[in-house]
């Protein structure tokens, strides 16, 4: 970030500008009929207004509509900086979000970037395990119980369904028809968790492998499960992952530019902050 | 039947959302267990796998083919500061800050994502913000730029769309060719590349052809089956002239160029048709061209895919042309064109809307040889914001000034008041997603899928829906243990051919629902049949075959007992204690003509849950102008099948 030329920027003192102009037209307003201040279309702005005109009604305009659109314009800039000058635009919500939205854009797109070395990409690694990680795996079959939602209606089908299956059934052919798969092998445990939904999966990993177990409710209904492997995440090596740390620590650094713009601007600042006046309204 | 015996034991309704606990084995309220009982109901048979070998699609995979960023000129112009990187890992998943500074994360990451922005000025606003210096060098750019840091912003943007929308844009603008054009499209690939992941992610390389002349908007999204290397032998094709062109004949030469070129596969997806004014389905002439072979057969060959539903209005069938369909009037938007300049007349609507298209092309089949129109259905969301959220609690806009504020619930988003079209900000829907049966998470795979049309739209909703076709489907198959295993052996999926019909033979299909795990519960499933009938004209009708609650489905094939409504308004809520998670059902067609062309295809329909709107209301205690929709049905059409006499 190159603060000098973010504080060389016309943008930042545009709040400034507005802050001089009411200190001075206060100042002034006392001193009427001293100098005046110069309100002046230049023709390149008045060929601007021209050719929005045409554009807009698709004609060009007349002498007498070019005169109507420069007397507008002069009411526009007379409006604006006077408006400026009372403050106006200081509270306003909008005006000044844009502008906070164009200076960060600035402040992002400034930011010089380097290619990490090796080490960076180790340490980001090492720092940040939990977001490279494998997501954990399942291997499993399941029936989806053709009952109801009470824990009751639940067991007693499991139960059921259980017996039949130790009794030599063909556990495929019980339960209820379902576009649920049956079978599901060596499947990442977060798109179980969408498909059946998170309870479900996060249900899976606790299961005995090999055998029939339930019942296991989901947004579907209660199933049997039979767990044949649970695979858990691991931390890959950086090799397998170089394109992703890569990726992720450029991201942060983009993010830090942002935030060290701000922690460096800060510090030409005196922030004061006063107490709430009703401290316990957020509390309520 | 095993299902028969179970359902003994339980009953109905209430979902069951956490683990039960285990029960002891063969302890059961219903006595021990009989093994000759059991023999019955439970027969035996020798296992083999019917897992093995399986090559089919398992589960859809859902993502958003039609997304802006900053990008796009005009998002950037309005507001918005999120990137294409930003874009992808919020698809991801990942929590990000929104462009009005709001914390916001998708319920569960989608499993792909097109950056589609537009391709004329793509990546302008960046550059320009970061004053860019061959932006500076033009009198136009300096000037934006002087007036945008001058706090004159919104001048500059309404200056810059308007002279985009009258094809006046200066030199220097970015156009293909330009350094800063170029900069755009490499960062637009390179963003795809850094977040696309085989199996895991598949970020496509994509940008949107906004033919829009007039305020008719003729867009199409262009996605590529390629990676970044191919990708950048070329730039994206503009509708400026003299580089672009704003005819869709002259973005089908572009893709036949580009295959040429790169490589790559491309497709394009059309969307809005609602807001064409007659334009998007032509059945005569386009661009002052009567319609002919070469424009049916080019068109069936780029355009596989329609984008049905979307944030500004979902364009599957309109009340006026399907007077007898209840459901056809959702978040419909049929005031007048994209810009509002010229009002809506009914005789445009037929040309519009997928429904009377997908007939329309039949005609054109039977006349040209070719169906231009035979085209799979995709939802997306068109947002302007970097982020593919259209979930009705977690709504982000259409814009970045859409994002959720108590305001936006009262703004206006269209005013032409000299046609007198106006569209509120409300009107704007929360949708939709795109679902493909693709075999795996490739770019390959992927594509593919959508180039077969195995694919279906949803209004946001994640709903699973399964739909083949074929002569020989039976009741019985419905209790299949795997309908899919069944589909795929006696049928085709959506978005294919029946095929040749066995003498004497009517169509059959085997169609099944699974709510979305987090979703409302499934009213009905109907499936929607368009033909050509012996005096040439398109006919439509439609059946439910499948309802919950153990409603009836009368002679007529309708179920006219609606499925309820649960929803609370003032709270946002509402109980899946009607409808059902899962249908399924083998319908046959009874009125099937081997002489007439026809197609089929489902729609799923959700029981009613509050609409984004509501849960504004709910969250912001605000107040929704009179008139506001705050509840509704989310849903799901699937691609065609088709059926040709031989």
């Amino acid at each position: 970030m190159h603060l000098n030329t973010i504080l060389k920027e016309p943008l930042l003192h545009f709040l400034l500008i507005g802050v001089a102009l009411f200190a001075f037209i206060a100042w002034h307003g006392a001193r009427s009929g001293a100098d005046k201040a110069d309100i002046v279309v230049t023709s390149a702005q008045i060929e601007f207004l021209a050719a929005n005109y045409a554009k807009a009604w698709g004609h060009p305009p007349t002498q007498d509509e070019v005169r109507s659109l420069i007397e507008d314009r002069v009411q526009e800039e007379i409006a604006v900086r006077e408006a400026m000058a009372a403050g106006l635009d200081r509270d306003d919500t909008i005006i000044r979000r844009r502008l906070r939205q164009k200076f960060e854009v600035m402040a992002e797109e400034q930011d010089a970037r380097e290619a990490p070395t090796e080490a960076n990409l180790s340490g980001y690694l090492a720092a940040h395990a939990d977001r490279f990680t494998a997501p954990a795996t399942v291997s499993f079959e399941q029936i989806v119980l053709d009952v109801g939602g009470t824990a009751t209606d639940g067991e007693r089908a499991a139960a059921l369904a259980k017996t039949a299956i130790r009794q030599g059934h063909d556990p495929a052919k019980l339960g209820r028809v379902s576009i649920l798969p049956s079978r599901v092998d060596s499947t990442r445990l977060d798109l179980i968790a969408r498909e059946f939904g998170t309870a479900f999966a996060e249900y899976l990993p606790k299961l005995p492998t090999n055998e029939w177990t339930g019942p296991i409710g989901s947004a579907f209904g209660a199933h049997l499960v039979r767990m044949i492997a649970y695979v858990p995440g691991a931390v890959p090596r950086l090799e397998t992952v170089r394109a992703a740390v890569a990726r992720e620590w450029e991201n942060e650094r983009r993010v830090a530019a942002r935030t060290e713009s701000y922690r460096k601007l800060r510090e030409r600042y005196n922030v004061v902050i006063e107490a709430r006046q009703r401290p316990s309204a957020a509390a309520q | 039947m095993v299902s028969a015996l179970l359902r003994s034991v339980g009953v109905i309704a209430v979902i069951a959302c956490m683990p039960l606990p285990a029960l002891a084995a063969e302890q059961t309220d219903t006595g021990t267990a009989d093994k000759a009982t059991l023999g019955k109901v439970f027969p035996s048979k020798p296992g083999y796998s019917p897992y093995a070998g399986r090559t089919f699609p398992t589960m859809p995979l859902f993502g958003d083919t039609h997304l802006h960023t900053a990008y796009s000129m005009d998002a950037g112009a309005f507001g918005a500061r999120l990137t294409p990187r930003d874009a992808y890992r919020f698809a991801r998943g990942e929590a990000l800050t929104s462009n009005t500074g709001q914390p916001v994360k998708l319920s569960r990451p989608l499993d792909f994502l097109v950056v589609a922005d537009h391709s004329d000025g793509m990546g302008f606003f960046p550059q320009l913000m970061a004053g860019d210096p061959a932006l500076l060098a033009t009198p136009q750019g300096r000037k934006w730029y002087d007036e945008i840091r001058g706090g004159k912003g919104a001048d500059a943007a309404m200056d810059i769309i308007v002279s985009f929308s009258n094809g006046k844009l200066p030199n220097g603008f970015p156009t293909p060719g330009s350094t800063a054009y170029r900069n755009a499209w490499q960062e637009t690939i390179k963003a795809a590349e850094a977040y696309n992941e085989a199996g895991r992610f598949t970020a496509f390389i994509g940008y949107e052809w906004t033919s829009n002349t007039g305020g008719n908007n003729l867009h199409r999204n262009v996605v590529f089956r390629g990676n970044g290397a191919q990708a950048i032998l070329v730039e994206p094709f503009t509708t400026m002239p003299p580089l672009g062109s704003d005819n869709p004949t002259d973005l089908w030469k572009w893709m036949a160029a580009t295959e040429r070129k790169t490589g790559s596969e491309v497709l394009a997806i059309a969307h809005n048709g609602n807001l064409s004014n007659g334009r998007m389905f032509p059945m005569i002439e386009a661009f002052g061209k009567k319609l002919d072979r070469e424009y049916v057969e080019t068109r069936a060959r780029w355009e596989r895919l329609y984008e049905v539903t979307q944030t500004k209005g979902t364009g599957e069938a309109h009340p006026f042309l399907s007077p007898n369909d209840e459901f056809a009037n959702f978040e419909i938007w049929d005031k007048g064109n994209l810009d509002g300049s010229v009002a809506k007349t009914k005789d445009m609507l037929e040309f519009e809307y997928a429904r009377s298209a997908l007939m329309n092309g039949l005609k054109l089949e039977a006349e040209l040889g070719t169906n231009p129109y035979k085209f799979g259905l995709v939802g997306s969301t068109d947002a302007h914001t970097g982020l593919a959220a259209v979930e009705e609690d977690n709504f982000f806009g259409k814009t970045a000034p859409q994002e959720p504020s108590p305001e936006r619930l009262t703004k206006v988003f269209i005013d032409n008041p000299k046609t007198g079209v106006k569209v509120m900000d409300w009107e704007v829907g929360a949708a939709g997603y795109a679902a493909v049966w693709a075999t795996e998470n490739t770019r390959e795979a992927i594509f593919d899928a959508m180039k077969r049309r195995e694919t279906y739209a949803t209004t946001g909703s994640r709903m699973i829906v399964r739909f083949f076709g074929g002569w020989d489907f039976t009741p019985g198959d419905a209790n299949h243990r795997m309908p899919a295993s069944i589909g795929y052996a006696k049928g085709v999926p959506m978005g294919a051919d029946l095929g040749n019909v066995p003498s004497g033979k009517s169509p059959t299909f085997l169609v099944a629902a699974l709510k979305d795990a987090i979703g409302g519960n499934l009213d009905r499933i109907q499936i929607i049949k368009g033909w050509v009938d012996k005096d040439g004209k398109a006919q439509e009708r439609i059946y439910d075959v499948a309802v919950s609650g153990g409603r009836k489905i009368e002679a007529d094939g309708r179920c006219r007992t609606p499925v309820g409504n649960t929803v609370d308004v003032a709270n946002a809520t509402w109980t899946n204690t009607i409808g059902a998670p899962e249908l399924i059902s083998v319908w046959k067609d009874p009125e099937f003509d081997a002489r007439q062309r026809a197609l089929y295809y489902a729609r799923v329909i959700e029981i009613p849950t509050p609409r984004w709107t509501a849960y504004d209301v709910a969250r912001f205690g605000n107040k929704p102008l009179p008139g506001t929709t705050m509840v509704l049905q989310e849903r799901a059409y699937t691609a065609p099948i088709w059926y040709s006499p031989g």
